[in-house]
């Protein structure tokens, strides 16, 4: 499976209501028993905007110019987060998610991303 | 092993089109797309996966770049990316985690020099074939 095949993708949740489009993908560093790391999906971001973080705005890295990382970052707080055991089925640009859209987190911020 | 500078990133953060460094230093294409593991089926038959897939490898060029252009110029540029590529695999080039040293916010590093990278076939035939033949090239 390639990344491109999940970002951009549509996704709805349990009831068919539409959640938004996957514009970010969150892994983390797992050891496994054998002393390797695997970079393992974590969540998967959805929203309606993108384009904020396709630009790199979306989280905390880019600071200029004014007034631009602030409009895309108040854009993304609306951004949902939804992790890879809520998901029901994959169809190509699709993903059925298996709970409600308003039983989906917000997306983290990142201090408390890392914490 | 991969020394990765965060615990925790997106694919936007620190992945996606960040430019890709040889272990001389020089500069061997730039990420753009991501290969995962498939993911498993569940075992209580959900029709859901069980384990979250994994990133196995980097992809670059232009047959890993065309899908996230999408619609037809993503399409065309993969299809001159397969044509430029000769050999007649849709697959794009791809850089297994093994070959990458450091991964933070500014550069993608590898352990392996670019000639030996397949994302390296196509520069290296332009500067065998079309360069060097050029008077004044050099050689």
């Amino acid at each position: 499976m390639r990344a491109a095949e999940l970002i951009g993708s549509r996704v709805v949740d349990a009831d068919g209501t539409q959640v938004g489009v996957v514009h970010d993908l969150h892994f983390r560093l797992i050891g496994r028993p054998d002393g390797e790391v695997e970079c393992e999906l974590d969540m998967v971001e959805c929203g309606g905007i993108a384009v904020g973080h396709r630009l790199g705005y979306g989280h905390a890295e880019m600071t200029g110019p004014w007034p631009i990382p602030r409009l895309f970052r108040l854009l993304s707080r609306r951004s949902l987060v939804f992790g890879w055991s809520d998901v029901a089925r994959l169809q190509p640009r699709l993903i059925v998610l298996r709970v409600r859209r308003a039983d989906l987190a917000r997306r983290p911020v990142r201090g408390e991303e890392s914490a | 092993m991969t020394d990765w500078a965060h615990h925790r990133f997106t694919a936007n953060d620190l992945l996606l089109d960040r430019q890709l460094v040889d272990s001389r230093g020089m500069m061997a294409g730039r990420i753009d797309d991501l290969e995962l593991s498939d993911p498993e089926p569940d075992p209580a038959g959900g029709g859901s996966a069980a384990r979250a897939p994994v990133l196995t490898a980097l992809l670059c060029g232009p047959i890993a770049y065309g899908p996230r252009l999408g619609g037809r110029l993503g399409t065309w540029w993969a299809a001159t990316g397969r044509r430029l590529r000769g050999d007649g695999d849709g697959y794009p080039c791809r850089i297994p985690l093994s070959l990458v040293a450091r991964v933070d916010r500014m550069q993608v590093r590898l352990t392996s020099p670019r000639e030996l990278l397949p994302s390296y076939r196509l520069r290296a035939w332009v500067a065998d074939k079309v360069i060097a033949p050029l008077p004044g090239s050099g050689r």
